[in-house]
């Protein structure tokens, strides 16, 4: 007796969540998202077979599953939001969101999530969407396996791929997102992750970092972007094993750093990109076991950069390989790899015997006045760089690799 | 007309300097060709050898070959020929000569490993070149009085034209770097045929992005087909100014 | 004769180029001089351009405030100050005949949150249903720090 009365309270607590599953479907007794949502109850799923549906914007905010099998097609008829969702415990996965509506003032998406928690969008399609996938003030989710195609076309008015401001907590993984403004963009966001992403041909950048601290992405692919990724404004940010590549354009980067602090940039390629690495007003940052391979630029250190440790990462083929616009250097190189290296090492520890100053005279000209890289490749700079190799004296003579690698860090 | 460039163009083909330049040429593309890893990377190399290469032999031959053939010339003046046809057929034979040189050693090694517009447009400013070269040199030999002379005046332009006009450009650009200068350098480099050539051909290849905003300036410039008829009319005018100078004065010299 | 020339080339060009309008944006090419962003929202932006005929793009109007605040550019250099019109992309409003509203209910790419309007109906409109009040140039220029 007492046993039941033990386990009475439980299986009165646990009935109520023998969750249904809604079926909708053109032949099913129930034809629309709007209803299935309307009828659910907490915990309930919601499964919707193929088909198209035209129902304007869908509101969810019970903690419900919807499932699409096959992709069914979620049309915005380019005048709605296509999911808005509040609440918590909410997953969406196997649609295809086609053609959300755009607005100056709204920042329509095809799934819009506020004031939320434990929120799993996965294994969706998003075609043409003003912003594709838009959380704010949530917690707790995850963006998973989704692809997120923008239409190029429509350049400065379209929205973020993945856009979540005011987040904490997310995991943004295995997602495919093109032509958006960015790939990925992240304000007031912190404590999260974006890993194994392929960001490429958004309009600005693959990832945007803005006010967002204690996040991290690696294994991310960052190619023939605007832009490969900006973190401004924000600390504790690590970047792991990304590969940027192709960021190649007047005004294009591989990393713009603005304003940061205490990162880590570590063991990531940089191939032919504009600029590697573009870094102003950032400090405590440890640069390691980078690859820079036919970069413009490989980095470009403003005066306003300082702490920072550049040691182990491997340069190849870069026209430039570090720039700066000061003459003062308070950042540390040493154990670099540098292929225009012409030292020797007589001792045979691996290390060169003589410092190598990576900065050339013709860089600190551009930096200073950027209409003369009209003269590049052109007879007198070279002469002016061989003559400021022979005898520095524009070059900050601080700026130097004291131990330069002869022979490639293994990475 | 013709006999007599005919007669210039064996006389130089005879001397074997011609020769030694077009196989100096075949073999410096060749190799490298070979040595870069892709052919735009040895256009690159290339173009910063043809730039100082072409121009300077062009103007030191036709300078030692006017005053090596001055006695010819005399010759010649005193025959039933106008000193018009005279000096032309001389141009005619030399450049000619040059830019069969410069065609064979370099556009041979270019139509093998790069047949491409960035090929052809390389092809384009190096004959270019030798021809502009050959103009002002001929018009610098018959300024000059004696061998030395021109040879000394030859090379000071040479020189001015390969690296001071840069020297200057940058002296300018940082002079006045509180004005928006764009479009000022454009014009400036397009008046020297070397930096012309230069950011010609290498507004077609990737390198242009590096040239960040002035580059995307001047790439939707000389992109457009206005442009590209811009860069061969300023090139055509470098050629004949000189040349139509030369004749001028030669008409009037006193021999 | 020659530098003569060259000397009077020179300066025909300097002077003739120097107009002392704004430049439209190239949204998606042009960066922010302040931030180095890319600039590419069209409601958002403003501009400086110098008597001697520089421009100066900016992404925000923050921005734009941030740089004359930087003491880089000096004010009597300055011919022109002029903000993006929220309504219309690449309309310039001269800013001190803007009225701006700032509003959290706005999003701007650098957070200042401020919106430019060509007039203060424009702007009353706006605000009608959102919080948030209207400034001028002054006013917004002293709030930003």
């Amino acid at each position: 007796m007492l046993r039941l009365i033990l386990i009475l309270p439980t299986i009165i607590y646990c009935i109520p969540t023998f969750a249904k599953t809604i079926v909708v479907g053109k032949n099913q007794s129930i034809t629309t998202i709007r209803k299935a949502v309307e009828i659910a109850k907490n915990k309930d799923s919601i499964l919707v077979l193929p088909g198209i549906y035209k129902e304007g914007n869908i509101v969810i905010n019970k903690s419900l599953t919807l499932a699409g099998q096959n992709f069914p097609i979620l049309d915005g008829e380019n005048k709605y939001e296509i999911f808005t969702v509040s609440g918590s415990d909410i997953t969406i996965k196997g649609f295809q969101f086609q053609n959300s509506g755009s607005s100056a003032m709204n920042d329509y998406a095809s799934v819009k999530v506020i004031d939320a928690k434990n929120i799993f969008v996965e294994n969706n399609k998003v075609i043409n969407a003003y912003f594709g996938i838009h959380f704010s003030n949530s917690s707790y989710v995850t963006i998973r396996n989704n692809t997120i195609t923008g239409s190029p076309a429509m350049e400065q008015t379209t929205g973020n791929g993945i856009h979540l401001w005011k987040c904490n907590h997310a995991l943004i993984e295995n997602n495919r997102i093109s032509g958006h403004r960015d790939g990925i963009y992240f304000e007031f966001v912190t404590e999260s992750m974006i890993r194994n992403n392929y960001s490429t041909k958004n309009i600005r950048y693959g990832i945007h970092f803005m006010f967002s601290h204690y996040n991290s992405y690696f294994d991310n692919t960052f190619n023939d972007n605007g832009a490969g990724v900006a973190v401004m404004y924000s600390h504790n940010v690590t970047m792991e094993r990304n590969t940027f590549e192709q960021n190649w354009g007047a005004s294009s980067y591989g990393i713009l750093l603005k304003d940061i602090s205490d990162s880590r940039i570590q063991h990531n390629s940089f191939l032919k990109n504009s600029v590697g690495i573009h870094m102003e007003g950032s400090s405590r940052i440890e640069i390691s076991q980078n690859i820079f391979k036919e970069n413009g630029w490989a980095i470009k250190v403003q005066a306003s950069c300082d702490d920072n440790n550049f040691y182990q990462n491997n340069f190849y083929g870069n026209s430039f390989e570090i720039s700066t616009n000061g003459t003062m250097m308070l950042n540390k190189f040493y154990n670099n790899y540098w292929d225009k290296y012409e030292g020797y090492d007589r001792n045979k520890d691996g290390i060169g015997d003589v410092p190598y100053h990576p900065v050339s005279m013709y860089s600190m000209i551009v930096e200073e006045n950027p209409n003369a890289l009209i003269l590049l490749r052109s007879f007198m700079v070279s002469l002016l760089d061989k003559a400021e190799k022979a005898i520095p004296s524009l070059t900050p003579e601080n700026l130097i690799d004291d131990k330069p690698m002869l022979k490639p860090n293994k990475l | 007309m013709l006999k007599l460039s005919k007669y210039v163009l064996y006389d130089i083909v005879r001397s074997k300097i011609i020769l030694a330049y077009t196989l100096f040429l075949f073999l410096v593309s060749f190799s490298l060709f070979n040595m870069e890893e892709n052919s735009s990377k040895a256009i690159m190399s290339l173009l910063t050898i043809i730039l100082i290469v072409v121009p300077m032999i062009s103007m030191i031959f036709t300078t030692i070959h006017y005053y090596n053939s001055y006695e010819f010339i005399e010759l010649m003046l005193s025959q039933p020929m106008s000193r018009r046809k005279i000096l032309l057929s001389e141009y005619a034979g030399v450049s000619v000569s040059l830019l069969s040189s410069f065609l064979i050693g370099v556009g041979i090694p270019i139509l093998v490993y790069s047949p491409d517009a960035i090929g052809f447009s390389f092809l384009f400013t190096g004959g270019a070149l030798t021809l502009v070269f050959t103009s002002l040199a001929f018009l610098t030999s018959v300024i000059a009085r004696d061998k030395a002379r021109g040879i000394g005046f030859a090379l000071l332009l040479w020189f001015y034209f390969a690296l001071i006009y840069d020297g200057l450009i940058l002296l300018i650009l940082f002079t006045f770097s509180d004005y928006p200068l764009e479009k000022l350098t454009l014009v400036l480099t397009a008046l020297n045929p070397i930096d012309l050539g230069r950011i010609s051909i290498m507004l077609k290849m990737d390198v242009s992005a590096l040239m960040g905003y002035t580059g995307a300036l001047y790439k939707d410039f000389f992109g457009s087909g206005s442009g590209i008829l811009f860069t061969v009319g300023i090139m055509f005018l470098w050629i004949i100014l000189p040349l139509w100078g030369a004749l001028r004065i030669f008409k009037k010299k006193d021999l | 004769m020659k530098t003569a020339m060259i000397t009077a080339l020179i300066s025909l060009l300097v002077f003739a180029s120097c107009s002392t309008q704004v430049e439209p944006f190239k949204y998606g090419t042009d960066i922010c001089y302040n931030c180095k962003m890319g600039i590419i929202d069209p409601k958002f932006g403003g501009e400086l351009v110098t008597k001697k005929g520089k421009n100066y793009k900016f992404d925000d109007v923050g921005c734009m405030v941030r740089y004359l605040k930087s003491g880089l550019l000096e004010q009597k250099d300055i011919a022109q100050t002029a903000v993006i019109n929220f309504e219309k992309q690449n309309d310039f409003i001269n800013v001190n005949k803007a009225i701006f509203a700032a509003s959290d209910a706005i999003r701007s790419p650098m957070n200042f949150n401020a919106a430019a309007f060509s007039s203060k109906d424009a702007a009353d409109k706006f605000l009608a249903d959102k919080p948030g009040k209207e400034l001028n140039w002054n006013e917004l220029y002293n709030k930003i720090e």
